[in-house]
């Protein structure tokens, strides 16, 4: 671990003002960032703690929405009887995340900006374009059974590995952001992350500097949510595929459909082809399974992770299943 | 006979889950001692051309980096004693690198991050050769041990299969395989080496307190009788604490070259190449039986331990079975033990019987 110096941010603007100076991280609940700084991944010589800003509340705002702070904890969030009620599918993929311990810590904002589980990446003796641009990708020969099979490049099969970022994305959530020049902005989810590219170091249309305040949701749509994570273990363990799904139907016809995936892409993965297969369609297996193989229509392995794409697949149509006979 | 069915807690069972137990690397006996730190090989085979210490002995609270350039000499592994567990185990002895992980350096500092840290700063350059990783690929070089695990003989009969299974009237012919298998203890593989002049007082991680002194003794080349082995509890072994490895012998090391205590634990990662790996296999079987209900033939073929079933044997008189065993030099880390706590009898796992015991990846 590298030596570094440390301030405690007393507002929001002093924040984003002291994090100006080369070489700075904001640090929140430093759950992935401490852990990628003693492996000297991540390599800050200042950070500025943001985590006691008053960006905890969870708040109504006008017209139906939600306002979730920066700062609230992942607990917090997932507990929240306004977010169980009217956005189940973000409570349910927070509880799937992480463990116990790791939610309370974990901030909304930091949650969203976490980096990729891939070994390759942690592993400094490994090439990788993520860590090193330049320096070539371990992982698309390597052992990939955790990789990407949407959205890839040539030079990063890495997956996003948040849970919270799926569901929201299913959500339509708004992203608040406030910049270096004290000026404040939102960001749709699905316009905030980039795939890799040939620049897979750049994950986020984060400007420097720049900070997230607060997740704003919209009103839930019509129809029942649901989150289903499949993973190697029953706790603690990432997604292999995730998915978030919102189904509206009416006399047993899809009126309205939601669909993201978690664990197949370098960002969370919203299917509008999937969504485009199930609207005014009957609600049925037949229909669910074209939506997956529409959603699954350019997906690619790369060997080891060539399972993924059936698994998405029977993921999609349970979750749709789930969603709809219940709703 | 009154134990049995009764609910008895282990004896150490309250204090481990009390946090009461006092593992091989939380010992304070002998004060604050200095943090060691593997660095392992980033090839699979090859050699070691060029391997420069400044940058890593210039960091913050760095006191040793080992590296083979430097290391004391060693004793060295002896096939004539019974059992691995016994044997010298030289490390950081050349140049070669027989296997991904393989230490190449350890950095010695005063805090565990520091060691950590410089640990990065060691530049190793290698000479990488090609190496043999693909078991099944490489079954045509397989080859029979002289003795195979626990002593016993490579290749075995009863009676003559061949004629027995040719003439069979039902028969069954398939092959078996299993992956590797790894120990993954709670407690990682843990020393904490502490010098008292020509004495060594050893806090480790070992179910076998006789088998790692001997193997410390005979590597450091010293009377056993100056190694004292302090091995309270057990965080778990699964087979990776029958013996000794890398963290105990480089804390040795190490705490007799600095003459302070020197403590190191592998990292999670660490133990998947140090602390040795139940090796794949493959397993050929051939049942013939006759038309009755009886089988009579076996004729495994594998790298394991095989012995016909005790009904089997007991069943049938006229049974008839010639298990042979072969190995398989690969590239990988050392065969060992990997085990649970139940079903050892089914699950024996095959100790490679081979030479340069890091080179011999027992199948």
């Amino acid at each position: 671990m590298r030596a570094f110096t440390y301030e405690r941010a007393t507002d929001a603007p002093a924040a984003v003002a002291a994090v100006s100076r080369p070489g700075a991280k904001f640090i929140s609940g430093g759950t992935n960032l401490l852990d990628l700084m003693k492996l000297e991944i991540e390599q800050p010589t200042h950070l500025v703690d943001i985590s006691r800003l008053p960006l905890k509340d969870i708040e109504e705002v006008p017209g139906g929405g939600l306002r979730i702070g920066a700062q609230a904890a992942n607990s917090d969030a997932a507990a929240d009887a306004r977010v169980r009620t009217r956005y189940p599918v973000l409570s349910q993929a927070l509880v799937a995340g992480a463990s116990g311990q790791l939610r309370n810590k974990a901030s909304v904002g930091g949650n969203l900006l976490q980096r990729t589980r891939c070994p390759y990446f942690y592993d400094t003796a490994a090439g990788c374009n993520k860590r090193n641009p330049g320096a070539g990708c371990s992982a698309i020969d390597g052992i990939n059974r955790a990789h990407a099979i949407l959205g890839a490049s040539e030079d990063c099969i890495a997956t996003h590995p948040s849970d919270m970022a799926v569901a929201m994305t299913a959500l339509e959530a708004q992203i608040e952001l406030l910049g270096a020049d004290q000026a404040a902005r939102r960001v749709a989810i699905g316009e905030f992350y980039r795939l890799p590219g040939d620049t897979p170091h750049i994950e986020t249309v984060l400007r420097p500097g720049e900070m997230i305040t607060g997740v704003v949701l919209p009103p839930p749509p019509p129809g029942r949510q649901v989150y289903r994570k499949v993973r190697d273990r029953a706790s603690y363990a990432f997604a292999l595929v995730s998915v978030a799904a919102i189904v509206a139907t009416e006399r047993g016809t899809i009126t309205g459909a939601r669909v993201a995936f978690g664990g197949v892409a370098h960002k969370p993965w919203r299917s509008v082809e999937a969504e485009a297969a199930l609207a005014g369609r009957p609600a049925t297996m037949a229909t669910y399974r074209a939506a997956a193989e529409a959603a699954m229509a350019h997906a690619v392995g790369r060997g080891d992770n060539d399972f993924k794409i059936d698994l998405a697949k029977r993921t999609l149509c349970r979750t749709l299943a789930n969603a709809a006979q219940s709703g | 006979m009154t134990m049995i069915g009764q609910p008895i807690n282990r004896v150490d069972g309250p204090l481990k889950v009390s946090g009461q137990a006092t593992y091989a690397y939380e010992h304070w006996d002998a004060g604050q001692p200095l943090y060691g730190f593997i660095l392992g090989a980033t090839i699979g085979r090859g050699r070691i051309t060029a391997i420069d210490t400044t940058r890593a002995e210039q960091s913050p609270g760095v006191r040793l980096v080992m590296t083979y350039r430097d290391a004391p000499a060693q004793g060295t592994r002896d096939v004539s004693i019974f059992s691995e567990y016994w044997r010298a185990q030289p490390k950081l002895s050349s140049p070669e690198v027989h296997h991904y992980g393989e230490p190449v350096a350890l950095v010695v500092a005063t805090t565990f991050e520091q060691a950590r840290a410089a640990a990065h700063l060691v530049d190793v350059e290698y000479a990488v050769e090609p190496g043999n990783y693909d078991f099944a690929a490489r079954q045509d070089q397989a080859y029979a041990p002289k003795v195979v695990n626990a002593g016993l003989e490579t290749d075995t009969a009863v009676g003559d299969f061949e004629s027995g299974f040719d003439t069979a009237a039902v028969k069954i012919d398939q092959r078996y395989t299993t992956p590797y298998q790894f120990s993954q203890p709670m407690e990682p593989n843990a020393c904490m080496a502490v010098p008292h002049g020509d004495e060594l007082t050893i806090y480790v991680s070992a179910q076998i307190v006789d088998a790692a002194r001997n193997s410390v003794a005979g590597t450091l080349m010293i009377d056993g009788q100056r190694v004292h082995v302090v091995a309270p509890f057990i965080g778990g072994g699964f087979g990776s604490k029958l013996g000794i490895h890398s963290e105990t012998i480089l804390a040795a090391l190490a705490a007799r070259r600095l003459n302070q205590p020197v403590k190191v634990a592998m990292t999670r990662q660490q133990i998947f190449h140090l602390a040795g790996v139940r090796p794949t296999s493959s397993q050929r079987v051939r049942l013939g039986a006759g038309a009755g209900r009886t089988i009579g033939r076996h004729r495994p073929r594998g790298q394991h331990v095989y012995k016909p079933p005790r009904g089997v044997r007991r069943a049938d008189r006229r049974h008839r079975s010639r298990p042979l065993r072969r190995s398989q030099p690969l590239d990988a880390p050392p065969a060992d033990a990997a085990r649970s706590s139940a079903g050892e009898d089914v699950a024996r796992a095959g100790r490679s019987a081979g030479p340069a015991g890091s080179r011999v990846g027992d199948g």
